[in-house]
C-alpha cells in the first residue's frame, strides 16, 4: 500500500474513530473490550481500505467489519469467555434513569452477541431489516428471528416493566418488520 | 415501550464520554501488513502453523531478563546444532527475553506446532517470532520460503544483512516484498518501520521475527531463547481420561500465571489433523476442549442450565446461532470451563464433561503436564 493510501486510510481514521469505538461499545458494553474491538477492526478495514474506498458509504464499510469482527471474534471461544459477564456496564447513567436503564443495558448485554448486534443496528442506528442483514451478512429472515429473540429475552429478564406497557407497532417504528411478539 | 427502553439505553451509552482511546493506527496498520501476508500464503491452502503468544511483561517476568539484552541460552543455537525435526506440542521451544517498552499484554496466548511455532503478543504489538523446524524453509536467491505440512506458508525477500544472533547472521525483511523482487529494491526498503529479522537459529532452521523496527528487532532478537529446555512444559488443569487412542491434542494456547505456564485452551483431535489458520483452536477439528481455569469466565446467561456431576453447567448448541454445541461450567471444583466440539459431533460436550474429564482443581501444583491420561 502506498504511502498516499496509507495518509489516506490514517486520516479517516483518525476522524471516524470515535464513531467506531462508539458502535464498539455499545456491541461490547466495556471500554476496554470495544477499544480491542476497534482496533481489530480498523486492522481489518486497512486489508480491505481499497474495497472500502471504492464502497458506496467508507462509513458503512467500516461499521460492517467491525460488527463482523465482533461477531467472529464471539464465535471464538476466547473471547467470549473473556468479555461475558453479568456484570453492569462500565457507561455511567444519568440519576434520574439509573435504575431502568441499568437494567436495559444489563440484560441487552447478557444477550447473545447477535442477537445484540441486531438490536444496536436496527434500534440505535434504524437500519431497517434488509440493511441490518447486508451488515451481519445473513438473511433478512434470520434479522427478524434474532430481533424477536431478542426482544423476547429482555421480556423475560426486565418482567413486567416491558410487559405491562407493550411497544407500539412495528409500522411506527419505519424498521421493516420488528416482531414484537416472540 | 420496550424498544424506547433499548433506544434510551444505548444513547445514553453513546453519548457517554470517552475515555482516551487504546487504539492506535499505527498499530493497525503493522499488523495488518503481517496479517496480509500470513493472509496471502494460507489461501494457497497452507494449513498453517500452530500459533501462540508470548506476553510481553509476564514472560520476562518469568524467565529473569527484563530490559537487558542476553545471549540465547541452551545448547540447540550453537553453531552446529542443528535445528528439530519437529516441536513438541506440549513445551514451546522458545521464548522471548526483552520486549519494547511499553508492550503489555492483558491476555497471554501460545500455540505451540509440529512444523513450526509462532508466538506473538496481542493485537496492538505486533511482535511475532516464527521458529521453523528443519527443512521447512529454503534460501533461494533472497527469498527465504518457508512451508508447513508441505504447504508453503511464508516468504520473506531477504533484505540487507544488520547483524548477527547468537553468531548467525541475521537480515532485516521487508513486509511486502513477494517471491522474485529483486535484492536492490530489497535493500531499499530497509528504511520501513516495520520488518521482520530473519536468522538461522540453528542449522535448517530459520526464525522470523516480525518487529516494530529494526532496532527493536535485534534487542529482541538476541534476548530470545530457543532450545528444549528454554520453557517449562505446558501445564493443563483438566485432562481427558477413558476416550479412544487416537484422540491427540493438536493445538495448545497458553499464558502465564504465577510462573507457572497453562494451558488456556487446547484442541483435540481424533488422528492427526490440520488445525487452523494460526493454529487458532478456534477453528478445530472435533472436538476442541477450551479451558479457562481462572476466575474471570462468565458463561451466557441466556443460555439454559443444568447440572452435571453436581457443577451447574450451561449447554446449548447447535442452533441458529451457535454452530456448535457448547457447553459451559462456570466453576468447576474452582475452573472454569468451556467445551466446544466442532464440526463432526462425535460426541456431545456433556458427555464429554460428565464422562472424560478429569478436574484438577484451581491450583498449579496438582495440573498435569499430559493433557490425557
Amino acid at each position: 500500500m502506498s504511502a498516499g493510501r496509507d495518509a489516506e486510510f490514517t486520516e479517516y481514521v483518525s476522524a471516524r474513530l470515535p464513531a467506531l469505538r462508539r458502535l464498539a461499545l455499545l456491541l461490547c458494553h466495556n471500554w476496554h473490550g470495544a477499544d480491542d474491538l476497534a482496533q481489530a477492526a480498523i486492522t481489518k478495514l486497512y486489508l480491505h481500505w481499497g474495497k472500502a474506498q471504492a464502497s458506496d458509504s467508507v462509513d458503512a464499510y467500516a461499521r460492517t467489519i467491525l460488527v463482523r469482527e465482533f461477531l467472529h471474534e464471539r464465535r471464538l471461544g476466547w473471547a467470549r469467555r473473556v468479555t461475558l459477564t453479568d456484570q453492569p456496564p462500565e457507561v455511567a447513567a444519568s440519576e434520574a434513569d439509573k435504575d431502568s436503564s441499568l437494567d436495559v443495558r444489563a440484560a441487552i448485554a447478557a444477550l447473545p452477541p447477535r442477537q445484540r448486534a441486531v438490536l444496536v443496528l436496527r434500534y440505535h442506528y434504524d437500519l431497517n431489516v434488509d440493511q441490518t442483514a447486508n451488515v451481519l451478512g445473513c438473511s433478512a429472515g434470520t434479522v427478524k428471528s434474532q430481533t424477536a429473540r431478542a426482544l423476547a429475552a429482555l421480556r423475560r429478564t426486565l418482567g413486567t416493566t416491558a410487559d405491562a406497557e407493550p411497544g407500539p407497532s412495528c409500522a411506527a417504528h419505519n424498521h421493516g418488520e420488528i416482531t414484537s411478539n416472540a | 415501550m420496550l424498544d424506547q427502553m433499548i433506544r434510551r439505553a444505548f444513547e445514553q451509552m453513546a453519548g457517554s464520554d470517552q475515555p482516551p482511546a487504546r487504539v492506535s493506527i499505527t498499530h493497525a496498520i503493522r499488523r495488518a501488513r503481517v496479517q496480509r501476508r500470513r493472509q496471502a500464503l494460507t489461501a494457497a491452502g497452507a494449513p498453517v502453523l500452530a500459533a501462540g503468544a508470548v506476553v510481553a511483561i509476564g514472560l520476562a517476568g518469568v524467565i529473569g531478563l527484563t530490559g537487558r539484552a542476553q545471549a540465547p541460552a541452551g545448547g540447540s543455537t550453537a553453531g552446529t546444532a542443528a535445528a528439530p525435526r519437529y516441536f513438541s506440542l506440549l513445551r514451546p521451544y522458545a521464548a522471548f527475553g526483552w520486549l519494547p517498552d511499553g508492550t503489555s499484554l492483558s491476555q497471554t496466548r501460545d500455540g505451540l506446532g509440529q512444523d513450526a511455532l509462532l508466538l506473538w503478543g496481542r493485537m496492538d504489538t505486533h511482535t511475532q517470532l516464527a521458529i521453523y523446524a528443519a527443512g521447512r524453509c529454503k534460501v533461494s536467491g533472497h527469498t527465504l520460503r518457508c512451508n508447513v505440512a508441505g504447504q508453503p506458508i511464508a516468504s520473506q525477500a531477504l533484505g540487507g544483512l544488520v547483524g548477527d544472533v547468537d553468531g548467525h547472521r541475521a537480515y532485516w525483511a521487508s513486509e511486502h516484498l513477494s517471491i522474485g523482487v529483486s535484492p536492490s529494491l530489497a535493500r531499499r526498503t530497509l528504511h520501513l518501520t516495520a520488518g521482520a529479522l530473519c536468522w538461522q537459529y540453528a542449522r535448517g532452521g530459520w526464525a522470523v521475527l516480525d518487529a516494530p523496527n529494526l532496532r527493536d528487532a535485534l534487542r529482541m532478537a538476541v534476548s530470545i531463547r530457543i532450545g528444549p529446555d528454554v520453557s517449562p512444559p505446558v501445564r493443563f488443569a483438566l485432562q481427558l481420561t477413558g476416550v479412544p487412542a487416537d484422540w491427540q491434542v493438536n493445538a495448545v494456547a497458553a499464558g502465564w500465571r504465577d510462573g507457572i505456564l497453562y494451558a488456556t485452551s487446547y484442541q483435540i483431535t481424533v488422528g492427526r489433523a490440520d488445525i487452523g489458520p494460526e493454529g487458532d483452536p478456534s477453528q478445530p477439528a472435533t472436538p476442541s476442549v477450551q479451558i479457562g481455569p481462572g476466575s474471570k469466565g462468565a458463561c451466557p446467561q441466556a443460555e439454559p442450565s443444568t447440572v452435571i456431576n453436581g457443577y451447574p453447567v450451561r449447554l446449548w448448541g447447535p442452533n441458529e446461532t451457535w454452530a456448535d454445541p457448547e457447553l459451559c461450567a462456570p466453576d468447576a471444583d474452582g475452573l472454569f470451563v468451556w467445551i466446544q466440539v466442532s464440526p463432526r459431533p462425535i460426541i456431545s460436550p456433556a458427555e464429554m464433561f460428565g464422562h472424560h474429564l478429569r478436574l484438577l482443581g484451581p491450583d498449579p501444583a496438582h495440573w498435569t503436564t499430559q493433557p490425557i491420561g
